[in-house]
């Protein structure tokens, strides 16, 4: 019988342009710090606490090798197990379930963090592209975006307004998020005279430069009852790897998240998307891929992302409701992004999101991306 | 062409590239404040865990022992800056500062010092004569004058032994 | 553990200081193409590829996304594990914890470097606290150079005796098909007369930096029955991390490899290691590492380690072989050092390692990997499941 493994507690940061006030290790304390006052947990003897720990950060993004020195300091590393995965924070937290699912550890302390205001993010970019034939044509990850966008755009006909849609919809949410970055809401006209960056994505159609930290506590069922009345148990997984090479790719498509869904939903019961999840938490870069994943998902055939905005189906009110936290638009730090994806639909599920709550929500997902037009692709199930 | 020779005269193509990427580390207020004592006020400090009561340099948010909050300044102690040689490092393979991509002047020797109050730290020493040194030496911290200190580590200019 | 793993195939490459032949991906193809051969399955067997390596020293970001279509992620779930020079061996881990976890039931782990396209000096320069002491640092050498300071005021070891280490790695290495160092070293004296990095360690004393792959297949219990003909268990492994190192108080940290080898130990009836594991194959970056880190492991009493040196006891042919492979100070592509350890270990058990087999039946081997600041991750491998 496989284990049943829940979210008991979830921390994040107030998400911001930068924090100049404190070290990477101290935001990430900051969460850590949470999570133990809410739980009562400790780094105790095997068993009887937090068993291990799995950082999230990027030696790139830090200036530092080997970067979870000082993230696991504090996130209890000292003559225990931590280990560290520099990809999109959603992956942290498979990994950490597989380690439960294992039978390895009972409870697991799982964090991520970056401050991009410290560093070049588009010279780090341009080095996730293979040196002798993508990188050197300077592109990062706004203009491989951008590709993908016109090849969406042109096979589909999305339209200005429908993209332009997406960022209104998520920084309106993002004003009921007391973590969110951005919170003025935005309007279409804004969006659509916003300068242009790399055609035919505008500033307002990304994500700002953004610091912070976010963190959850993942525990056995026997455990979890214990720690909180109302765990978030995760019920399907599905992560996938893209090829590399655009030019391998059709780029008005993602099959790898189709992939990845498949798995999740095989594992969680899910036949019919939008009747079966109440929430879900989309990371979407780039105004144009929040329309592109929700295909890539099933919540609508190819080619239709757009209608889905266009009806409200995505927004608050409608049957499946797509970054109520505001999205990576209003501000979320590479890395952490996706691992907040997971925050905020456990909060979701634990009833705990205050003024974006969505009533009753019991089946949430979450999906995070990484690397060139989404690369890598994983979804995570939760449900009450 | 034999194969042999084929591989002798191949042409192993490669790419070229400085990676030149800057940082802007903020210190926190921990750190920091210690830049700022020794840069302004010529003065070292320590934290002390609340727990184990163990002194620590630099001082930090967590005591990665003992996993709670350690005291902002000026909850520390002062340092007098004394303290005795435990050992050194002769560093004689030439070895590149990856800050400032020069390599640094060699052979150098930096010291663990063990100060006076109980806590290691690690700097250059003034004697550079590995003859002079042995463990148990006493030395005392040398600050570079006021005007030269700009809130890095290196406001301390090295450790000189102190004649008994 | 309520699952159980073994390890049905293994590969990696010829490691040499440099392969200008392949770019960093086909490096680790090559790994990826062994492993599947010795194992005796395609990549439509595999269910998931995890990956990792020193982030920084190639100076790739998300290394695994460019390597996709050379080690067969291609529309497969898999991710990347990164925790320094330990991340061969937390590799294996990761491979060890996606099997039993039920999710997947074959998996391929692969680790790499590539140093030679880097510089890994300055990536080792920079594990160092930016604003506090990475000016001062000199990475590991000055640890290790400390290390063997130490061993030798403690308990009388000489630099000789450092020297007799290198050279049974040698002997080993060059029997080794796949090592990088085959120097053919003849005696104490051409050990001794290397370039003196920081006293008392010596350009011979320390590893290398190669450039290599290493690829290991794992199956769950069910699958791995029914895939191999020689599968080698698992019995169990552990990770000991800590806090950073600043206060060099104590000039040798050995807490992470006692804690690391008395929990492993204890988990599984390990009473008496030399008697109950037949062989090690140990993450030794320096010749005094392997001395004083034998002792750390509780392989023998404290200022011991050397004496069985002396005796010949850790030679291939002796009581108890410690790094048959040549070990790391032979061959160190940082990145997958720890899993070439994994292995190493798995083919001394089959009985398959090729003309640097131990003479002696291995029933169980115990393996680490090393790096960050002192972190160890230790492994057990066993011939049978019990």
């Amino acid at each position: 019988m496989p284990r049943k493994v829940g979210v008991v507690a979830v921390a994040q940061t107030k998400y911001e342009a930068a924090k100049p006030a404190w070290r990477e290790a101290e935001i990430t304390y900051q969460v850590v710090e949470r999570l133990l006052q809410e739980t009562g947990l400790t780094f105790a003897e095997y068993g009887t606490g937090i068993d291990a720990t799995v950082t999230c950060s990027s030696d790139h993004w830090d200036g530092r090798t080997l970067s979870d020195i000082p993230h696991g300091e504090v996130a209890g590393a000292h003559l225990r197990a931590e280990e560290k995965v520099s990809s999109d924070g959603i992956n942290a937290v498979i990994y950490a379930y597989l380690q439960i699912l294992s039978g390895h550890y009972d409870t697991m302390l799982v964090v991520a963090t970056c401050k991009e205001s410290q560093t070049v993010g588009h010279i780090i970019e341009n080095l996730a592209f293979d040196p002798a034939f993508q990188q050197q044509i300077d592109l990062d990850f706004l203009s491989a975006a951008a590709l993908q966008a016109n090849s969406y755009i042109h096979k589909y006909g999305i339209t200005p307004e429908q993209r332009a849609q997406v960022v209104v919809k998520n920084r309106k949410n993002a004003k009921d998020n007391p973590f969110a970055q951005l919170t003025t809401p935005v309007t279409t006209e804004q969006v659509l005279n916003s300068e242009m960056l790399a055609y035919p994505l505008r500033s307002l159609e990304t994500k700002p430069v953004s610091d912070g930290a976010c963190g959850l506590i993942l525990a056995t069922e026997e455990k979890a009852r214990k720690l909180t009345r109302t765990p978030a148990w995760i019920a399907g997984i599905g992560q996938c790897y893209e090829s590399h090479y655009l030019g391998d790719r059709d780029l008005a498509t993602c099959e790898a998240l189709t992939l990845a869904a498949k798995n999740a939903y095989r594992q969680a019961g899910i036949t019919d998307p939008l009747k079966h999840i109440d929430i879900a938490e989309i990371s979407e870069y780039f105004s144009y891929q929040e329309l592109l994943w929700t295909e890539g998902m099933g919540f609508c055939d190819k080619g239709q992302g757009g209608k889905l905005v266009d009806k409200g189906i995505t927004g608050m009110g409608g049957k499946i409701p797509v970054n109520p936290s505001g999205g990576i638009l209003s501000g979320n730090p590479t890395l952490v992004a996706g691992m907040a994806r997971v925050v905020e639909v456990a909060l979701q599920l634990m009833g705990n999101a205050v003024a974006r709550q969505i009533p009753r929500a019991k089946t949430g997902l979450a999906h995070g991306t990484y690397g060139p037009c989404g690369q890598h692709q994983a979804v995570l199930i939760l449900k009450s | 062409m034999s194969k042999a020779k084929e591989k002798e005269t191949q042409e192993y193509l490669g790419l070229s590239h400085v990676l030149n990427l800057s940082f802007n580390w903020s210190a926190g207020p921990y750190l920091g404040k210690w830049l700022t004592e020794l840069r302004d006020n010529g003065k070292l400090w320590a934290s002390r865990c609340p727990k184990c009561q163990r002194l620590l340099l630099p001082p930090r948010i967590v005591c990665g022992i003992c996993h709670i909050r350690t005291p902002e300044w000026p909850d520390w102690l002062q340092l007098s800056g004394k303290g005795k040689l435990l050992e050194w490092e002769k560093v004689v393979a030439p070895q590149m500062n990856p800050s400032t991509g020069k390599i640094e002047p060699e052979p150098y020797i930096h010291g663990n010092i063990l100060l006076d109050e109980g806590v290691t730290f690690q700097h250059y020493l003034e004697e550079q004569d590995e003859t002079k040194l042995k463990e148990g030496t006493r030395v005392e911290v040398v600050l570079k004058p006021r005007e030269e200190r700009q809130g890095l580590v290196t406001d301390i200019l090295y450790f000189r032994i102190v004649e008994e | 553990m309520s699952n159980r793993v073994a390890i049905i195939g293994v590969g990696q490459t010829y490691h040499a200081s440099k392969r200008p032949d392949v770019c960093i991906t086909e490096l680790c193809n090559e790994a990826v193409r062994a492993a599947l051969e010795d194992a005796e399955l395609t990549m439509k067997d595999i269910d998931a590829v995890v990956t990792g390596n020193m982030e920084l020293f190639e100076g790739r970001y998300h290394q695994d996304l460019w390597q996709v279509d050379y080690i067969g992620s291609y529309h497969k779930p898999g991710f990347r594990v990164t925790t320094g020079g330990t991340t061969g061996g937390t590799l294996a881990c990761t491979a060890f914890y996606c099997a039993t976890s039920g999710q997947y039931d074959v998996v391929m782990s692969v680790t790499f470097e590539k140093q030679g396209e880097g510089d890994s000096r300055a990536g080792l320069k920079i594990v160092a606290d930016p604003i506090w002491d990475r000016w001062i640092t000199t990475g590991a050498i000055g640890t290790l150079a400390r290390l063997g300071s130490w061993y030798m005021k403690e308990y009388g070891a000489t630099e000789e005796h450092a020297a007799l280490v290198r050279l049974k790695a040698d002997r080993n290495a060059c029997l080794n098909p796949h090592s990088h160092l085959k120097l053919h070293l003849k005696s104490v004296e051409d050990v001794l007369k290397s370039e003196m990095l920081v006293p008392p360690l010596r350009r011979l004393d320390m590893c290398p930096a190669s450039e290599g792959a290493c690829a290991i297949i794992v199956a769950s219990e069910q699958k791995a029955r029914k895939l191999s003909r020689k599968p080698v268990w698992v019995k169990d492994w552990v990770e000991v991390h800590n806090e950073t190192r600043y206060n060099r108080g104590d000039p040798v940290s050995l807490e992470n490899l006692e804690k690391a080898a008395t929990t492993l130990f204890r988990r599984n009836g390990i009473t008496n290691p030399r008697r109950d594991i037949s062989m090690a194959e140990i993450y030794e970056p320096a010749t005094w590492a392997e001395l004083v880190w034998f002792e750390a492991f509780q392989f023998c009493q404290k200022g011991e380690a050397y004496k069985l040196v002396e005796k010949g006891a850790t030679e291939r042919d002796g009581e108890f072989p410690v790094n048959p492979s040549g070990g790391v100070i032979a061959t160190n592509p940082i990145g997958a050092t720890g899993m070439i350890r994994v292995a190493e270990a798995a083919m001394q058990i089959r009985g398959d390692a090729g003309p640097h087999q131990v003479t002696r039946e291995v029933k169980r081997t115990f393996t680490t990997a090393w790096g960050g600041s002192s972190w160890t991750v230790a492994h057990l491998l066993s011939k049978t499941l019990d």
